[in-house]
């Protein structure tokens, strides 16, 4: 007992808010969450393309079963380091929430919704600017909140034991709301300002994919998704138009070694689609995933199996910084244990990522959590 | 109960996980001390302009505060060039009297009558003697007839007078009166009008409190040798006007400026402060799109000071802004610069010179500026206006100048502005 509260006081103080500031992953639109369920996340991703719980290849759904529901939270605690400064942040995010039912003996249909580019920080700091002549002491104060999110229909179909696939419709919506505030210290001579936008997105992308067996114990998993038109809006007003990004992904999965599964996949995401998107000095570029994982089935407890994950994964990220792409390199381990006689699943990973551009590094830990209900 | 060692450890993992969901619930996204490198789109362009002209219109108001509002009665002599006097009206005094035990009765005799006045001598000039005249100026002429008063300061009409040197002036003036004088008055149920003028050896001026400023004069008198009968004491009333009443409350004591000849302020200048005090109504043009489509973050006038040459040219003073709150329905400018909004709100800034001074001289008005871009029915929108006055207006001869919009372009007014355009702040 005196452990499990030990435990308990030690995770929660690790979320207890810290002295915080800006970020290299969140440049730009903001940070690609990889559309991962918590089970993916601990293989470092590699499980995506077959994971019915990712919403990344509609041709994956069968393998949920008779349904699915499952949803999950990925708090991060983030570090950054500069000028010799330790800068920490705490962010929660809900990336993935997944439902879905069989659809006929063969036939799969789901709905999900997912963090495409998550954008969420605050910043607050002391500023001095030159007005009408006089140098003048400020405060700077800004947020913004939201995310580009994937809301995806789906239909998948399993041909026979070899080889299944699907369709998926995604509607890329969501929105930015960004406050900015300057005060000066003499508000009598200075006024302050304020200023409140709010930035929609609105986009469509299709996607396919399928998962075969070409060979006993070896799976190939493919998918493609095709941007349509992306706009933003301010208010009322058009903004920008650009594309929703293309992304193309395959993995390859071998389960011949009993008891474990082992998987390579590769990931390739057309940000450069979102260019218009912003203004004329954004730095965006595409970006290359590659990720490796296992999964290893784990003892029974009380009858009830479990598994153990790891993987890693390294990609760069759309947006960079000061001229510099951004390089992110995660390792990571999770777990997972089926309960209520098979009706729903409990998955836990731990991710540590390290993110570098032009000499800064910020590190993160992302906790996720996530529950799966097959009812 | 006997748990086994891994079965303890799922325990232990889902506290973990409950204990890091209520954690992540309060998040820390403050992302501060890596700004502004780590934030873009942080960076909001200040930018600077100057108006000019840009004032629409300008004018010298003459004649402030009105009437027998002023805090205080300037009593100024300036031998040739400034003669300030005033006047204090007891039209209500008391005819009856009750001895103890008896009934009412007439007022038959007076005695140990006098009137007593308190003296503000803040940013005075007193010369090494001053004789304070008192005249009756009771008349029937017209209330705003202030010729048909001055023309009552004659020696025929003198009351009494008291010469003090410089030493014996102190913040209380008594001066004793006729008892028969009184007794007089007070039997034909006529008015007590005085007139106050001050003469002294060289260039005199103070200020003599007022009904406005809580101390005002007092006249006091016996009516009966009995000393369980109370001293009568009589406080300044005006009957008239009659219409307006309110208008009769002015005239309880006032000041009247028998001469002022400090020259105008002629074509290119406006003028403000000075006896009887002058207001500067200035109405701007400000680009419609400047109050729309921006965020102005500082807002100054800046204003040429023309040196004035004459009395008090030396003593400092503060000009202060205020803005206009009459709506542009209001056309009468006298009127528009009496209805404004109070002193300190939207305009805090103030100016403080001595008239002889020169030079540029700014007044901060950043607040009004947003005042205005939150106007939006044309007609019910205050005037894009402000009235720039003394702040102790009406009780001090100084008088401060300023160019004009007439005037040449490098000393007429002009409005620095610093604005922030409407960005598409957070737009990576």
């Amino acid at each position: 007992m005196r452990r499990l509260l030990a435990t308990a006081l030690l995770a929660a103080a690790s979320a207890a808010p810290l002295a915080g500031q800006g970020a290299l992953s969140l440049q730009g639109f903001g940070y690609p969450v990889g559309q991962n369920s918590t089970r993916s996340s601990g293989a470092g991703g590699s499980l995506g393309e077959t994971d019915p719980g990712s919403p990344i290849n509609p041709g994956a759904l069968p393998g949920a079963g008779r349904s699915l529901f499952s949803v999950q939270i990925d708090p991060e605690y983030r570090r950054l380091s500069v000028d010799g400064r330790d800068v920490n942040t705490t962010t929660a995010r809900f990336p993935v929430i997944s439902v879905g039912t069989r659809a006929g003996e063969r036939g799969f249909l789901g709905v999900s919704f997912a963090s495409l580019l998550d954008r969420t920080w605050d910043a607050a700091y002391a500023d001095s600017v030159t007005v009408g002549g006089d140098r003048v002491a400020s405060r700077v104060a800004t947020s913004v909140r939201g995310a580009v999110n994937d809301a995806r229909i789906a239909y998948a179909w399993q041909f026979n034991e070899r080889l299944q696939a699907g369709v998926a419709f995604h509607a890329i919506t969501g929105a930015n709301r960004m406050r900015l505030s300057r005060t000066f210290t003499d508000s009598t001579k200075f006024g302050s300002l304020a200023q409140e936008t709010t930035l929609s997105y609105a986009g469509s992308a299709v996607s396919a994919g399928l998962v075969s067996r070409p060979v006993q114990h070896l799976y190939l998993a493919a998918s493609a998704r095709l941007g349509g038109v992306m706009r933003t809006r301010t208010g009322d007003s058009l903004a920008t138009r650009a594309h929703a990004p293309n992304r193309y992904g395959a993995s390859l999965t071998y389960d011949g070694i009993p008891g474990s599964t082992l998987m390579l996949r590769l990931n390739r995401e057309q940000w450069t689609r979102m260019r218009s998107l912003g203004q004329s000095t954004l730095d965006v570029r595409d970006a290359t995933e590659i990720s490796a994982g296992a999964e290893i089935a784990g003892p029974k407890v009380q009858g009830t199996p479990s598994q153990f994950r790891l993987g890693a994964r390294t990609r760069g990220l759309p947006f960079g910084w000061n001229g510099h792409a951004v390089k992110e390199q995660v390792l990571a381990v999770g777990g997972g244990a089926t309960v209520g006689r098979g009706w729903a699943s409990f998955d836990v990973s731990l991710q540590r990522a390290v993110r570098k551009a032009g000499g800064l590094t910020e590190k993160g830990t992302i906790l996720s959590v996530g529950l799966t209900v097959r009812p | 109960m006997i748990i086994s060692p891994l079965r303890r450890a799922w325990r232990v993992v889902l506290v973990a996980g409950a204990a890091a969901f209520l954690g992540a619930c309060n998040e820390q996204l403050d992302a501060g001390s890596a700004c502004p490198s780590l934030c873009p789109g942080l960076s909001v362009p200040i930018k600077d302009t100057v108006l000019s002209p840009v004032l629409e219109f300008d004018t010298t108001l003459v004649g402030y505060p009105s009437i027998g509002t002023e805090e205080g009665i300037p009593l100024a002599s300036r031998g040739d060039t400034l003669d300030v006097r005033g006047v204090i009206r007891f039209d209500s005094l008391v005819v009856l009297f009750a001895p103890p035990g008896d009934t009412l009765r007439p007022v038959s005799r007076v005695d140990s009558a006098f009137v007593r006045m308190r003296l503000n001598l803040t940013q005075s000039r007193l010369p090494s003697s001053l004789t304070f005249e008192l005249y009756d100026v009771d008349t029937i002429a017209d209330d705003g007839n202030t010729a048909a008063v001055l023309a009552l300061f004659r020696p025929g009409r003198l009351i009494t007078s008291r010469t003090l040197t410089r030493a014996e002036i102190t913040d209380s003036l008594r001066f004793p009166l006729s008892s028969a004088w009184l007794l007089q008055k007070i039997q034909a149920r006529a008015n007590v009008r005085f007139g106050l003028r001050l003469i002294g050896t060289g260039p005199a001026s103070l200020r003599v409190h007022s009904v406005e400023t809580g101390l005002n004069a007092e006249m006091r008198y016996h009516v009966s040798p009995d000393t369980a009968v109370r001293q009568v004491i009589v406080s300044p009333y005006s009957k008239t006007p009659i219409e307006p009443p309110s208008l009769a409350s002015d005239f309880r004591d006032y000041a009247v400026v028998a001469r002022n000849a400090l020259p105008g302020a002629g074509a290119f200048a406006f003028s403000t402060g000075g006896v009887p005090a002058r207001r500067a109504y200035l109405r701007f043009n400000v680009p419609q799109w400047l109050i729309d489509s921006t965020t102005i973050v500082r807002a100054t006038l800046v204003l040429t000071q023309a040196p004035q040459r004459g009395f008090d040219q030396y003593d400092s003073v503060t000009v202060i802004g205020q803005a206009v709150a009459a709506t542009n329905r209001i056309r009468d400018l006298y009127r528009s610069s009496q209805i404004l909004i109070p002193a300190g709100l939207f305009i805090a800034d103030s100016i403080r010179v001595a008239p002889a001074d020169s030079g540029l001289r700014s007044l901060e008005m950043n607040s009004l500026l947003r005042v205005w871009s939150s106007s939006t029915s044309a007609a019910e929108a205050p005037q894009r206006a402000i009235v720039l006055l003394q702040k102790e207006e009406g009780l001090h001869g100084a008088e401060v100048r300023f160019f004009n919009a007439r005037s040449p372009a490098s000393v007429r007014p002009r409005l620095r502005l610093s604005y922030i355009p409407r960005v598409n702040f957070g737009v990576p």
